[in-house]
């Protein structure tokens, strides 16, 4: 006798066969929130664990107060790493601080992000905002978006991330809370690394080779 | 139950293992436990254990509620534009994402590093119909070149040595190379980027499914794993069954829970998020979900919670047994203490029903599992079944095995028989003694001395344990009156 039921069928029933022996009220969903046992410190507190975790990721972060130290940060940045072509989000706080004419007036070309971001291989760098960060584990999260495609901080050699203190998230808890909705967004912790050959450490797999955090804490740097 | 995959002979595996791997498997084990040990150590043992409890209650919930989270994930995926599949078996995998290539003209395909698609085998599938395959995870990539199996989950190159390496990249890849991970990292960075941009297809795994919004979850370091599924128009997902999560609270804990115990960081370089189609990404996506005898596991009452497992390797890396012979004894796709026990319930224990006796029972790999999997129980519960068979399988043992197993459990479970064989073996090993031990005995018991001598029978141990009993009654005595 041939089986005309579908692939789903099959597996359906053979699921629900396997369960017989289960009520439907056995075994509860547990209580997840006591997972959440982060208190988180104060603001400065938290910023300092910030920095300190990038580092140790791999990562080099910064504050940066105010117009004027962004502005050198940024050259500083071109300067020792060389960057001749860039690619930046198009996120309210990038915008806002002029982040393009900036890169212009130092002689960067300029690249927009194509499709999903092809051109961007040989880019040098990438520049984003984040939406939520996590100091416990140095973590960025950026939530993609026409204004910000995941290309950004994937393909040229150095991803720079800018935040606000405000983007500050106790834990993975808080930014699910945040972004669980989206259709796509990435936690970045770092550059991309490999500890495949004798468990040494190499930094710049396929991802960035280098990952900067900059956290933004002027007033004139509004939220993204 | 029939499979095509060739019987695993773990002993005769065991054989042609080289003293070199043993050395890197271990060398990787010492790193990643103490790696693992100062994470745990950070977060607190409390809070540590807390979130294991938390992490099996909540694996339990999700398997035992499984049909329920299968139906929001199908109904969440296809609502976000993702098309839903569902494969009873490799085959059935490797046909659905075949005919998917087919109808794209796909003839490179990039892919992240996935155990299920290592157990569906679909780089062969793939290469019978001239579509080809590039492993893009540095250790796979290695492997792939060497013409090998993966020997860990998350290490899938840690037999081999830089030299190795190096020589195995002078061959395939014609550079001149020296043994620096660095520079071996530069090599495989530089000749997949150009991969990674023309190929028409890109296939990966998923650690979790978010069954409360249909997502996908990437857990990566290098960069490969949201490359293979953004940069090509075409992104296909083959994931277990189990892999589904209730909502997000619950993905945190096992994130939490995951980079911990895999790699010994709080968090890996990359977690990637994807429900169905996206913004700037591939033109279409496709999750196939996979039985292949995921729903033989769950209805096991015992064996279930080998459902429950999150791919994190560390059961391997503190396996004493796994240490000393590598992942590639274990002859198929999961190695180590969760391979013992996941392999003879995919393959049938006519296949693998030797990895459960690949053990020594010590329980380390239970008490290191971060969700409480207890390893040791289903390894007995599978020796079980490969000797007297159970409602799952009959007992694919040859007879003789069977026999002895009989007379043996009626030896011990008489009194009189178990006393008489106990002296009796005391005056049996009087020519082979020497000293307090047995240097060596006949076939097949000397399959044990050719590695260690045997430590001889020395006195009746019930009147050793009746003699130790009075001396520590008396002691106990003697504080009391103190």
């Amino acid at each position: 006798m041939s089986d005309n039921r579908t692939d789903r069928e099959i597996i359906f029933n053979k699921v629900r066969e396997g369960l017989v022996s289960v009520a439907p009220q056995s075994f509860p969903m547990p209580d997840t929130g006591k997972a959440f046992f982060r208190s988180g410190g104060d603001m400065e507190e938290e910023i300092g664990l910030l920095l300190a975790e990038v580092a140790k990721m791999g990562g080099t972060a910064r504050r940066i107060r105010g117009q004027d130290e962004l502005v050198a940060a940024l050259a500083d940045l071109l300067k020792k790493e060389q960057v001749k072509t860039a690619a930046v989000s198009d996120c309210g706080m990038l915008r806002e601080q002029k982040i393009a004419e900036l890169l212009k007036d130092s002689n960067v070309d300029l690249l927009r992000c194509e499709g999903a971001g092809h051109n961007l291989s040989a880019c040098d760098l990438g520049i984003t905002v984040a939406d939520a960060v996590l100091p416990e584990t140095g973590t960025v999260l950026l939530r993609t978006c026409r204004e910000q495609p995941q290309a950004l901080s994937l393909l040229p050699r150095i991803c720079l991330v800018l935040a606000a203190p405000s983007a500050l998230q106790r834990d993975l808890h808080n930014a699910f809370a945040l972004a669980g909705g989206d259709r796509h967004f990435i936690l970045v912790s770092g550059p991309s690394r490999t500890a495949d050959i004798e468990k040494i450490l190499t930094l710049g797999v396929h991802g960035p080779k280098f990952f900067y955090l900059w956290v933004c804490e002027s007033e004139l740097i509004s939220l993204p | 139950m029939k499979s095509a995959h060739p019987r695993i002979d773990f002993r005769a595996n065991t054989r042609s293992v080289s003293p070199k791997i043993a050395a890197a498997t271990q060398k990787n084990a010492q790193t990643a436990l103490r790696k693992r040990a100062e994470v745990v150590a950070a977060m607190g043992e409390e809070n540590w254990q807390n979130l294991r409890k938390i992490a099996h209650d909540m694996r339990l919930h999700t398997i035992t509620h499984l049909d329920r989270y299968l139906s929001l994930v199908e109904e969440n995926v296809t609502a976000a534009g993702g098309i839903v599949h569902w494969a009873r078996d490799a085959e059935e995998a490797n046909r659905i994402v075949l005919d998917i290539a087919r109808r794209h003209n796909v003839k490179k395909v990039v892919k992240v590093k996935s155990m299920v698609s290592e157990e569906i085998e679909i780089n062969h599938a793939l290469k019978k119909q001239g579509i080809r395959a590039f492993e893009t995870d540095l250790g796979e990539f290695i492997v792939q070149l060497a013409g090998q199996r993966p020997s860990h989950v998350t290490n899938p190159a840690l037999h081999m040595t830089k030299e190795d390496i190096a020589d195995l990249f002078r061959e395939k890849l014609h550079v001149d190379v020296q043994p620096d991970p660095k520079v071996l990292t530069e090599i495989a960075r530089e000749r997949l980027r150009g991969e990674f941009l023309a190929a028409e297809m890109g296939i990966s795994g998923g650690n979790f499914i978010v069954a409360e919004t249909g997502t996908l979850v990437l857990v990566t370091n290098e960069g490969n794993g949201r490359m293979c599924t953004s940069l090509p128009p075409v992104h296909v997902a083959v994931v277990g069954i189990e892999k589904i999560v209730p909502d997000w609270e619950s993905a945190a804990v096992l994130l939490k829970l995951l980079a911990r115990s895999a790699t010994g960081s709080k968090i890996t370089a990359y977690n990637t998020f994807i429900t169905g189609r996206w913004e700037g990404g591939p033109k279409e996506f496709h999750l196939v979900l996979l039985d292949n005898g995921r729903t033989r596991v769950l209805a096991d009452e015992i064996a279930r919670e080998t459902l429950f497992c999150i791919r994190c390797g560390a059961c391997m890396n503190i396996c004493p047994v796994y240490n000393q012979v590598g992942g590639h004894a274990y002859g198929g796709t999961y190695p180590g203490p969760i391979g013992a026990i996941l392999m003879p319930q995919l393959l049938g224990t006519g296949v693998a029903g030797g990895l459960p006796f690949a053990s020594t029972l010590c329980g380390a790999c239970s008490e290191v599992c971060p969700v409480m999997i207890p390893i040791p129980d289903i390894l007995l519960h599978l020796r079980r079944r490969v000797l007297e068979g159970d409602r799952i399988e009959a007992p694919t043992a040859p007879a003789w095995m069977r026999a002895a197993a009989k007379a043996l459990r009626f030896v011990l479970g008489t009194k009189m028989l178990y006393l008489f064989g106990a002296r009796l073996n005391r005056v049996l090993q009087t020519p082979l003694r020497r000293g307090d031990w047995i240097p060596w005995m006949p076939p097949p018991l000397s399959r044990w001395t050719m590695a260690r001598p045997f430590p001889a029978f020395r006195g009746d141990f019930r009147k050793w344990w009746r003699h130790r009993t009075v001396k520590d009654s008396s002691l106990q005595e003697k504080r009391h009156e103190r």
